[in-house]
């Protein structure tokens, strides 16, 4: 894996001293249930055992990163594999928070695998990217023409709260979908606000936070995809709609001038995905 | 060589002229009914004027086609210069898959089908037939970048101008075509786009130093508006 050249220029990353964080997990069907079948992990990324919060065969993962946040020279890989049969909500303990960096960067490497009819809902909380900060993020989905994925990603301009916004140095985030290596759906959000300010009109359009959702399913019609688009663009508080750029596939893209309005969003589309692909609706996750 | 220089267009006339043609209004391939989302942005009021379609054109300029079309432009046109079809297929099939909006991912495949048949009878050459072949056996998707990017390859003309020349040309369609939407004035539409000639430049610079890993797309609200075009109430343009 090679960074977006950027990155490259600041020097290779493992001559920096920094956490080399690894979680490696396979998930099974095992007597009516997902379980974890196999797992390794490296400090700082840890794995909670699953808990059923639907009440059925899903396997509810947290993914932790107990130290807090992300910080200059940190390397993060997580590979996940789902075997047929499998079913998997995976989610975070709270939002990652990428620290501000002197002269390097810091790199998250995630890979889903998912065999036969798994179904992977993979829904973390924000990323946000302190002032000075400079993170590269690239998110790989190996999918089975038989599977069903949803992956949401949601950004924050920085600690909008404290009135930092788009303080970062550079942020490139990545989502790249295949199946049988056939490329599906490429996301690339390459910003910087020394190449111009994000927030300007085509970019963010003033707003501070962002939302992505990637679906794919092989029952995801455009009945679906026009639905989604509808309960996005039926909001008059955010700017976003959704699309299929290719059959079976979904994105929902939102901006608001809130977090809470992103994650209700992205939380709506869900839970109408859920609803019609999975036959469920989506629930609020518990937080630990 | 840098196209800012003044060293791009150090070019033979008859390439020069090539590349006039082929960036001309008059070609065919259907570039003037595609506005990329901004008929939404001029729809929900947010374009309005030349200054706003100024703004709008830059950041389009600048995070959306160099990063994406731009870049894809340049690295097939080197790799179609050195023969390695593979890489421009595999190119090829990168832009479409960073194509997210569905109007957006049409619309280039449109428009590149488009000028590879008007290419294959105006500048017929091995690099040109070489790629018809491509599309023909389904390996190549045929977005517009890749056809651009085979027929400067095919006319000796190097990544740079290629990419400026490609650039300029979709700065000058999506002035005729804010021209027509908002509506602006004919002569302050086009003293905006020249105004952006440094603008056009740089970010063909950008476009042409970018490697496969780096093609990217970022211009989040315009790909929102190019979704969010589908649902419009009445259209003018097809994207």
């Amino acid at each position: 894996m090679t960074s977006p050249g950027a990155f490259d220029a600041l020097g290779p990353l493992a001559d920096q001293v920094g956490k080399s964080g690894a979680l490696c997990l396979s998930l099974a069907p095992d007597r009516g249930r997902t379980v974890i079948v196999d797992q390794y992990w490296r400090i700082p990324l840890q794995v909670l055992p699953p808990s059923y919060q639907d009440a059925d065969d899903e396997a509810y993962v947290y993914l932790l990163n107990p130290t807090g946040g992300v910080v200059q020279g940190d390397r993060l890989r997580t590979d996940v594999t789902l075997m047929p049969g499998a079913r998997s909500v995976m989610t975070t303990q709270s939002a990652s928070k990428i620290y501000r960096m002197d002269d390097s960067y810091a790199e998250e490497l995630n890979r889903y695998t998912l065999h036969g009819d798994a179904v992977l809902e993979c829904v973390p909380d924000q990323t946000i990217p302190f002032a000075g900060s400079r993170f590269h993020r690239a998110t790989r989905v190996d999918l089975d023409p038989a599977s069903t994925l949803i992956l949401t990603d949601l950004l924050a301009a920085g600690r909008v709260a404290r009135g930092e916004r788009f303080a970062f140095e550079r942020l490139f985030v990545e989502v790249d979908v295949r199946i049988a290596d056939e490329r599906l759906m490429l996301d690339r959000l390459n910003l910087a606000p020394g190449d111009g300010a994000p927030d300007r009109l085509g970019l963010w359009n003033g707003h501070a936070y962002y939302g992505t959702l990637y679906a794919y399913s092989p029952c995801l019609d455009a009945t679906v995809a026009d639905a989604l688009a509808e309960v996005v663009e039926r909001r008059g508080d955010v700017y976003g709609s959704a699309g299929r750029p290719a059959p079976g596939c979904a994105i929902v893209r939102v901006l608001a001038r809130t977090t809470w309005q992103v994650r209700e969003v992205i939380f709506e589309t869900w839970d109408l995905l859920r609803r019609n692909l999975l036959d469920k609706p989506a629930r609020e996750l518990r937080k630990l | 060589m840098s196209p800012s220089d003044g060293g791009a267009f150090a070019l033979p006339d008859d390439a020069l002229q090539a590349l006039w043609q082929l960036t001309s209004g008059s070609f065919p391939t259907g570039a003037f009914s595609h506005s990329y989302g901004l008929e939404t942005f001029v729809q929900e009021g947010l374009v309005h004027d030349v200054s706003t379609f100024g703004d709008w054109l830059a950041a389009h300029l600048r995070h959306a086609a160099a990063p994406s079309d731009g870049a894809a432009v340049a690295l097939v046109n080197r790799a179609a210069t050195d023969g390695d079809w593979d890489a421009v297929t595999r190119i090829d099939i990168l832009l479409t898959a960073l194509k997210l909006a569905p109007e957006i991912r049409t619309a280039s495949l449109t428009t590149g089908r488009a000028a590879l048949r008007a290419a294959r009878e105006i500048f017929p050459g091995p690099a040109v037939e070489s790629y018809a072949a491509l599309l023909g056996g389904r390996h190549a998707p045929g977005n517009l970048a890749a056809v651009f990017g085979c027929v400067t390859a095919n006319l000796k003309i190097a990544s740079s101008a290629s990419v400026l020349a490609f650039l300029w040309g979709a700065a000058s369609s999506l002035t005729a075509v804010a021209t027509r939407l908002v509506p602006l004035g004919a002569v302050a539409a086009q003293r905006r786009l020249r105004e952006l000639s440094p603008c056009v430049r740089d970010a063909a610079t950008i476009a042409d130093s970018l490697g496969e890993h780096e093609l990217h797309a970022s211009a989040v609200a315009q790909d929102i508006a190019a979704l969010r075009h589908a649902r419009l109430y009445s259209r003018l343009c097809i994207s």
